[in-house]
Parts: C-alpha cells; structure tokens; sequence
C-alpha cells in the first residue's frame, strides 16, 4: 500500500510536468504565428489614401455640426461658458477642415502619380505644388492650437479661405491632368498597333500575296482619326491652361465649368479613338480573309 | 234594293216583349236574350250553292308498324350476332363522341380545326463566306489582333472624370460678429 501511494503521487508530479510543458508550447507555436504575418508593410496606395481622406471628411462633418451648434448657443446666450465652448468647437472644425484638405491633395498625388501617360516633367512640376500646397495647410493645422480668443480663429479660418483658391486651382489642374493622360496613354498604344499593322501590310505587298491597296487606304482612315483624336487633345490642353491663367479676364472664370469642358473634350477624343480602333479591326479582317 | 228594310231583326225589336216571329225568318232560330245587352251575332259563312263541299284533307299517316315495347328484348334476341355487335360499336362510339364534347381536350381538338395562316417561307441569312488567306494564321498578325481586343477592353472601361476626387465643399465662412 505504501507503495502504490508513492507510484500514484509521482505519476501525478509527472502529468503535471508535461501539462505544464505542452501549454508552454502551445504559447511559443502561437506568438511564432503572430510575429510572421507582420513580415511585408502595407503599402500606402491611391485606395489608402482615399480611405483616409474619406474618414477624415467624416469626422470633419462631425466637428462642423457641433460647430453649428457651439455658435449658435453662443450667439444667443453670449455667456462665457458658451464662447468657450465655441472657442474649442470652431478650433476642432478647422482643424478638422485642414485634415481634410491635406488628405484631399495626398490622395491626388497619389491618383496623378498612378495615372499613365503623363510626362514626368508635368508630373514633377504637379508634385512639388502640391506637396507645398499640403505643407501649407499643415501648417495652418499646427496654427490653429495656438490661437487665444474667436477672433483669432476666425482670422485663422479667413487666412484658409484666402488661400483656397490656390488649392482649388491646383486639384482641378491636377482632375484634368489626369484623364489626358489616359487619353495619351490609350492614343500611343493604338498608334504602336498602327504602325505594326503597317509593318504587316508593306510585308504582304512586297511579297505581293495579296492586293492591299483597300488596307493601305483603311490604314490612312485610321490615320485620320488618331490625328482628330490628338487634335481635341490640344484643345483639351489649352483648357487646361486657362485653370492656372494668371490673366484676370480668364481667372474669373468657373475652375468647375472649365473641368467639365476638359472632361467633354477628351471625351471627344476618346471616341475617335474608338472609331480608330474599329477600323484597325477592319484593316487586320482584311488581311486575314479575301 | 234596301237593306235595313229587308233586315227581319231590325223590323222586330227586341225590346218589345214577347215578339212575333214571322215564318219566313223562323228557320234559323237566334237565341235572342230579353236584356239590353248588345246582341252577337255568329259569323256566317258564306255557302256556294251548286259547288259541292269539299272535304278538309288531313295530315297523312305513315305506314309505321306500331312499336310494342315489350317485345323489344324479344326482337334483340331474335337480332343476328352481326348486328347486335355493329349496334354495340355504334352506341359505343356515340358515348366518346359525347364525353369527348364535355372535356376540354375534345375543345381543343374542334380549336384545332379552325383555319390557321400558312407559314410563309423565310430565307435565313447566309453569312459573310470568308476564304483565309495565308497570313490568317500569321503570329505577328494574330498578335496585333489579340493586343488591339485587349486595347478595346481598356478603351471601353475608361472612365474620363473623376468624380469621387472633386474638390470638397467645406465651410470656410467663420464668423462670430454676425449674429
């Protein structure tokens, strides 16, 4: 009997032992899986940046309906209490307001700089205006903690709509960037296929396999058409330029209406692509069937 | 020639108590009633003397043997076999006929009897016949062909304006003179 109760108490240490041990492994084997996954950073995107952006104009609508609120109390009370509170509520929408606008313009950056067709010279010269456009309203951000009263604040908020302008400017130059480098992009690939397609039928007619004399005239038809499309373009351009004019005649003008016209201009010259690429098909049928 | 004076009716009037009646004009003996109530008087026909009457004639009757019910099953049994089945097959025949004319499928069927257009012949479009020429298998050929269906694709999924990245419309008015 003795014996059996030493044998049972020791059978008992060492099941404890290994219970103890396996839930030391499990714990190793799980923290092992945890730190793997974290191995590749995430890469911050055009979607990224306009996930934030979204978020942030959410918080912002937030900030500006409690500012409303703030301001009207006070408007009516006029007690301390209420202009403090509107003090901390119009500092939080403009605050807010800034984010937003900082990551408006990080989320064009980042579209302008995932768009294709666009020289990198334009691209550059985009960058760096936004890039100081971004400092600006960071700075502005930074501003705002520092202000002492509700006039501060107000001439703070006056400083950001002085300085909208120039933003605005700039997003619908870099909005109307954007598509006309599309539109290149698309022209260049169908001017490449052209220009092989030409290569096939000056090697049929020297072979002289087969009469290509309807090809080579469908080919300048094409032809015609990419060299529209490319004209609407220039007109698309010089729309552009009219966003940044420095001439006052042509700065009063609606950056908005300007946008749309850039928009239905392209769209133009999309369509003449369209109407070019139909009639590659066409030349490539030709060659393929009598 | 006077009539009303002629008329023996109207010579005695009625009214006159018992009245004489004269024996020329007793023959056809009127009821004649002692009230005022105006008198009817028959129709007369019209008889033609010298032509002699003709008799009514009658429908005529048909020579049908009269049918004695009760010899009905006697006379089926006397009915050679060839018959009786035919009868049968007839009777038979004239049950369908009538059940047929209750159901809808028998319906359909007198539905389908009605006149219907005939098809007009139609000529289906025979395509394009393409013969390939030599170059219709040609890599560089099929090559460009396969890059411009992808270029079509690109071409048709571009969208020119971006419509989510429009400037956003913030409050810029901050103000606490105005009241």
């Amino acid at each position: 009997m003795r014996y059996l109760r030493i044998i049972a108490i020791a059978s008992a240490f060492v099941f404890f032992l290994a219970g103890i041990v396996s839930v030391h492994a499990q714990d190793a084997s799980t923290s092992a899986l945890t730190v793997s996954p974290s191995a590749t950073p995430e890469v911050f995107d055009y979607a990224k940046a306009y996930k934030d952006y979204v978020f942030v104009t959410d918080q912002y609508n937030n900030a500006h309906s409690s500012y409303l609120l703030a301001k009207a109390q006070y408007s009516q009370a006029q007690t301390l209490a209420s202009q403090t509170k509107a003090q901390e509520a119009t500092a939080a929408m403009i605050t807010a307001r800034d984010s937003v606008m900082k990551a408006y313009l990080v989320a064009l950056r980042l579209r302008l700089s995932e768009t294709e067709g666009v020289s990198d010279t334009s691209k550059q010269g985009l960058y760096s205006r936004i890039d100081t456009d971004v400092s600006w309203w960071a700075t502005h951000h930074d501003r705002i903690d520092s202000a002492a009263s509700l006039t501060d604040l107000t001439a703070d908020s006056s400083d950001a709509q002085k300085h909208f302008p120039t933003t605005e400017v700039l997003s619908y130059e870099v909005l109307s960037t954007i598509p006309q480098g599309k539109e290149f992009s698309l022209r260049t690939r169908l001017i490449d296929l052209l220009g092989r397609t030409k290569s096939v039928i000056t090697k049929v007619r020297s072979n002289g396999d087969l009469d290509t004399t309807e090809a080579e005239r469908w080919t300048l038809q094409t032809d015609q058409k990419l060299t529209r499309s490319q004209d609407k373009e220039i007109a698309a351009q010089s729309l552009i330029a009219t966003l940044s004019s420095t001439d006052s005649r042509v700065a009063q003008l609606n950056k908005a209406n300007t946008y749309s016209q850039v928009t239905s201009t392209l769209g133009e010259s999309l369509q003449y692509l369209k109407e070019a690429s139909s009639y590659l098909k066409e030349v490539l049928k030709r060659i393929k069937f009598k | 020639m006077n009539e009303t004076t002629n008329n023996p009716l109207q010579q005695q009037p009625v009214i006159s108590g018992k009245p004489s009646v004269p024996s020329a004009v007793a023959a056809p003996v009127l009821p004649m009633s002692t009230t005022t109530t105006p008198v009817v008087t028959p129709i007369q026909t019209p008889v033609n003397e010298g032509v002699p009457p003709v008799s009514p004639v009658g429908p005529r009757k048909l020579n049908i043997p009269k049918i004695d019910f009760k010899q009905i099953p006697t006379m089926l049994k006397k009915m050679p076999k060839k018959f009786k089945i035919m009868g049968g097959f007839v009777l038979l025949l004239l049950i369908l006929l009538i059940l047929a004319s209750f159901t809808k499928k028998g319906r359909q069927v007198t539905q389908l009897i009605l006149p219907s257009p005939s098809p007009i012949p139609a000529s289906s479009p025979v395509g394009e016949v393409l013969i390939p020429t030599q170059y219709a298998t040609d890599t560089e050929v099929l090559d460009i062909e396969k890059t411009l269906n992808t270029f079509d694709g690109n071409l048709s999924g571009t969208s020119l304006s971006e419509d989510s990245l429009r400037i956003p419309v913030l409050d810029y008015g901050v103000d606490f003179t105005k009241k």
